[in-house]
């Protein structure tokens, strides 16, 4: 669930708390980093040096601007939210940052405001807020798309089987030259 | 099975599925249906980009709901997207904000922060689901949010009854729409004169409307230089 980077990373370099985890295992910790489990409601500022996966509630701020930050399907987060990563499957009122990536699963729920070089929205995500789309891409122009690399051939195969193209096709453009007035009030 | 000269017509179990055979009820998911999607042109919506200015900083106002196509859409030539998504299809809160659909409040705090920044307004399936004194609040903010000269494409059905909750609206490219209806319910329809929708968009001019075939028609106005504030 968390990113490729963040697994090999963790796996070539164990930091000292995930080697502690390994030797006595805590189950508020998951593989990757720290879990807030979906019983814990936390207020105020939450920042560390490690992925955090948030399953619970938290009002404040969230600040972990080095690691990946995970809003699960049940975590409530009414903060702001930085991180290397943010990706969100529960619902969010606050504005998220990244560094690197920011992905709204389709169950996620966010209102706020958004600003990552990489943007990926899935079908189905609820997002009401801005995007800013010049938050500092390699090449200055930030990348937005529906699954991480696949956005244009999704669409290009949902464009060739699911949708049944109407028979209005064209006929729309037909109209408007035939029917349609352009109206000048 | 055919050999030469000769035909073997035998009924036969194939131990696979023939291509044409259906499933049974079984089979079927229990799921809801997909969406009926239908595609179409949309000469507005190419009318408004064509008008829109070549320098970078382009912001987009996108009254409707997320859409993951049009975000990516929106990302190729705009720095800013803004999804206001102002009709609540929830119909638990829809009647928060004084009655119909409209999801209204956030909007001055928006326009408190981007006055006269946006340079593209997508109004799609909104005015209808509206009361008239909610459109005028909503069309007032948009004004105040847009520069001078900002293009609104409205999608507005010039029909007397409309499905009971707003299409969902993807892009499929510049010049095609795909339409996903959320229902298949239908409700009275104000059906909006092209002078009533003109009187609406206040802070507007319409310069093209389009009247399509399937029962739609396409606004694209541009931002006046100024206009009076209500």
């Amino acid at each position: 669930m968390f990113n490729k980077d963040a697994n090999e990373d963790s796996s070539a370099q164990p930091r000292p708390a995930q080697a502690a985890a390994g030797r006595n295992p805590a189950p508020s910790r998951s593989s990757g980093g720290a879990t807030i489990g979906p019983s814990i409601k936390i207020k105020g500022d939450v920042s560390g040096d490690e992925d955090l996966l948030i399953q619970g509630q938290i009002e404040g701020k969230v600040k972990l601007g080095k690691h990946n930050v995970t809003i699960g399907s049940d975590g409530h987060v009414k903060a702001d939210v930085h991180g290397r990563t943010v990706v969100v499957e529960g619902q969010v009122e606050g504005d998220l940052r990244a560094k690197e990536q920011i992905i709204l699963r389709h169950t996620a729920r966010v209102e706020g405001s958004i600003a990552a070089p990489r943007v990926t929205l899935e079908d189905g995500a609820t997002f009401r807020g801005g995007i800013e789309m010049d938050a500092g891409g390699k090449d200055g122009k930030p990348v937005v798309g529906k699954r991480a690399d696949t956005g244009r051939e999704a669409a290009a195969e949902r464009d060739s089987s699911s949708a049944k193209v109407a028979s209005g096709d064209n006929k729309g453009a037909a109209g408007a030259k035939e029917s349609g007035k352009s109206i000048s009030v | 099975m055919r050999y030469a000269g000769q035909v073997y017509n035998l009924p036969m179990k194939l131990p696979w599925r023939s291509r044409v055979e259906t499933a049974t009820p079984e089979e079927i998911s229990p799921e809801t249906p997909d969406p009926v999607i239908d595609i179409y042109s949309s000469p507005g919506l190419e009318e408004a980009l064509r008008g829109l200015p070549d320098d970078e900083g382009c912001k987009v106002l996108d009254l409707g709901p997320s859409v993951a196509d049009n975000v990516e859409f929106v990302s190729s030539f705009a720095t800013y997207l803004q999804i206001i998504d102002a009709i609540d299809r929830d119909p638990l809160v829809s009647d928060l904000d004084g009655g119909g659909f409209g999801r209204l409040s956030a909007l001055q705090p928006l326009v408190d922060q981007h006055r006269r920044s946006f340079s593209l307004v997508l109004m799609w399936d909104v005015l209808n689901y509206l009361s008239s004194d909610q459109s005028e609040r909503l069309l007032q903010s948009v004004a105040e949010l847009c520069l001078p000269g900002a293009r609104l494409h409205a999608i507005i059905f010039a029909t007397n009854t409309m499905a009971a909750m707003p299409n969902r609206y993807r892009i499929i490219d510049s010049s095609r729409l795909a339409y996903e209806a959320a229902t298949n319910e239908l409700r009275g329809a104000p059906n909006l004169a092209p002078a009533a929708v003109q009187k609406l968009l206040q802070g507007f001019r319409v310069e093209h409307s389009f009247l399509l075939q399937h029962g739609v028609r396409e606004y694209v106005a541009s931002r006046k230089r100024w206009f009076v504030k209500k």
